[in-house]
């Protein structure tokens, strides 16, 4: 849209492509802010009676669907959980920020798939050298 | 919660500013890797917002999976969160494992929650 805006090399050609360019921006945000909004739920939607979330069982799909805050909480958290497991004492914070990171692209790719399941790719992954 | 938390955690980290906040990375070794036992309140007060608050929850879920548990109950590792970051204004000289340690007890004792480790 502005590239053929531009080509045309004239002043007013170069303004309504700014104006297209700005109007493309907006409604992009629109669309996004939208699907967003409808998408998102509380983190309580996936627990149990007691309040309880099984870690082992929540789904990307269902990370990807939390509140930005509480995906980010439970990034932190399960990066914590699966060291703990691991028995490791140890943190290396610019790694995991990496991993959390690749964990969330890798989620958006395969929403089917268990968080836990997306954790274990990536530290696989690292151990293979892949990083 | 949700409210009460940011601020206590902006009162504790909030003194930190008036002094010098340092990067995370200033207590990991040649490596980059921080030894999470030996991490103390001072030092996690001393980072930035961002980090203490990543560090905070990173070690509740440390302590779950050193534990084997495998549930995680939010609104109760909110707490603890917000209990750690209060204990460690007043404890500086605390390791933060320490300082979760028994905050994790208190609350266990609170709820009258019984676990195989304590009995």
């Amino acid at each position: 849209m502005v590239g053929s805006s531009t080509s045309h090399g004239g002043a007013l050609s170069r303004a309504l492509g700014r104006v297209d360019f700005r109007v493309a921006l907006v409604v992009a945000a629109v669309v996004a802010s939208a699907s967003a909004a409808s998408a998102q739920v509380e983190l309580k939607t996936y627990m149990d009676e007691k309040g309880y979330l099984n870690v082992r069982a929540l789904t990307c799909a269902q990370l990807a669907n939390t509140y930005q805050e509480d995906a980010d909480f439970l990034g932190a958290w399960y990066s914590g959980w699966w060291n703990g497991h691991l028995k490791r004492h140890s943190i290396n914070v610019a790694r995991t920020k990496q991993g959390i990171h690749e964990v969330i692209v890798y989620c958006k790719a395969n929403p089917d798939a268990k968080v836990v399941d997306a954790v274990d790719a990536y530290v696989k992954k690292v151990q293979a050298g892949g990083q | 919660m949700k409210l009460v938390m940011p601020f206590f955690a902006m009162t504790l980290f909030g003194a930190g500013a008036a002094q010098a906040q340092v990067d995370l990375t200033t207590y990991a070794d040649a490596k980059g890797n921080l030894d999470i036992q030996k991490l103390t309140c001072a030092q996690l007060a001393n980072t930035f917002q961002e980090d203490a608050d990543f560090m905070t929850v990173w070690y509740s879920g440390w302590y779950n999976g050193l534990a084997g548990y495998s549930k995680l109950k939010v609104d109760r590792a909110k707490e603890l969160e917000h209990r750690v970051i209060v204990y460690c204004k007043a404890n500086p000289q605390t390791k933060v494992i320490t300082a979760m340690d028994i905050n994790i007890k208190q609350m266990r004792k609170e709820l009258g929650i019984k676990v195989n480790d304590e009995q």
